[in-house]
């Protein structure tokens, strides 16, 4: 196991994965759209986002529109970098998984 | 979504699935490519058929393109308005289009004020195959690109030929960069 990268813990999770990977593609989405395209609960989802929030992965602004309440999501430096070394460690396993074969 | 035991595999695919979502919101909306399509080959054949008459302000055709401006700002507030997810794909693209209508608008005051009109439709030839060449490179889409190619080889001849031919030759660029991409990206 000396030659793997540890994945980071945070994005090690499919919810939270989905998010970090839905918003490096885009300048922001809104809570409804996320929740959409993940197929996440409300309930889950909110928690999750929180969660990246608090790690500083994610910026999410509150807001009104048409009368009703409105997240917006948007992925910060940080939460790219991690998502890059996420991937890099990821790319590490997938390498030797297929040395192996 | 699961979160029991995720491996290694399971987040590679939850990734690829997530960048084939976010690939299917590039929208390549085609009305605007119509619209100033149809609007620039109406006037510009209308003025070319009115300098043939004796008419005195053919130029007075080109009006309508106030009305293309119109309906390009109702509808992109609109449509800012409904969207749910703004991708950089969207950002640079609209910004394309500011640039490339800002530069329109200083060639047609310099040859308003300073070189004379024979030299401003070449430039807006030139122009329009710039932004749709660079719009159909981000969209990965063959027919602005070519229509783009096409537009900038139809400008540096527009500099050779006379301004009434200037006008057939800006028809023919709408028609090649604008409408027939504009088509093809609806069907």
């Amino acid at each position: 196991m000396a030659d793997f990268k540890e994945l980071n813990p945070l994005l090690h999770s499919q919810l939270r994965l989905a998010v970090i990977s839905l918003l490096i593609g885009v300048e922001e989405a809104e809570f409804t759209y996320i929740k959409e395209k993940t197929g996440a609960t409300a309930g889950n989802l909110s928690v999750q986002i929180n969660k990246l929030k608090e790690a500083e992965y994610l910026e999410v602004v509150k807001s009104f529109k048409d009368n009703y309440p409105q997240t917006k999501c948007s992925i910060t430096r940080k939460g790219v970098s991690a998502f890059e070394e996420y991937v890099n460690a990821l790319q590490s396993y997938i390498d030797q998984k297929s040395k192996n074969v | 979504m699961a979160q029991q035991t995720f491996t290694e595999t399971d987040s590679w695919n939850t990734i690829q699935e997530m960048i084939a979502h976010a690939k299917q919101e590039m929208r390549n909306d085609s009305f605007y490519f119509l619209l100033w399509g149809w609007l620039v080959l109406i006037a510009s054949l209308a003025h070319f058929a009115l300098l043939q008459t004796s008419y005195e302000h053919p130029y007075a055709v080109w009006i309508l393109m106030i009305v293309g401006a119109g309906r390009t700002i109702y509808r992109s507030a609109t449509t800012h308005k409904k969207q749910r997810v703004r991708t950089y794909v969207d950002k640079f693209i609209v910004n394309l289009w500011i640039a490339v209508s800002v530069g329109i608008v200083i060639s047609l005051l310099a040859a308003g004020f300073v070189t004379g009109w024979q030299v401003a439709y070449p430039y807006l030839i030139l122009l329009y195959g710039i932004g749709t060449f660079l719009s159909g490179t981000i969209f990965k889409f063959k027919p602005l690109i070519f229509g783009g190619i096409i537009s900038w080889c139809i400008a540096l001849v527009a500099f050779f030929v006379s301004f009434p031919i200037q006008l057939l030759l800006l028809a023919l660029t709408v028609l090649v960069a604008y409408l027939i991409p504009g088509y093809l990206i609806k069907k």
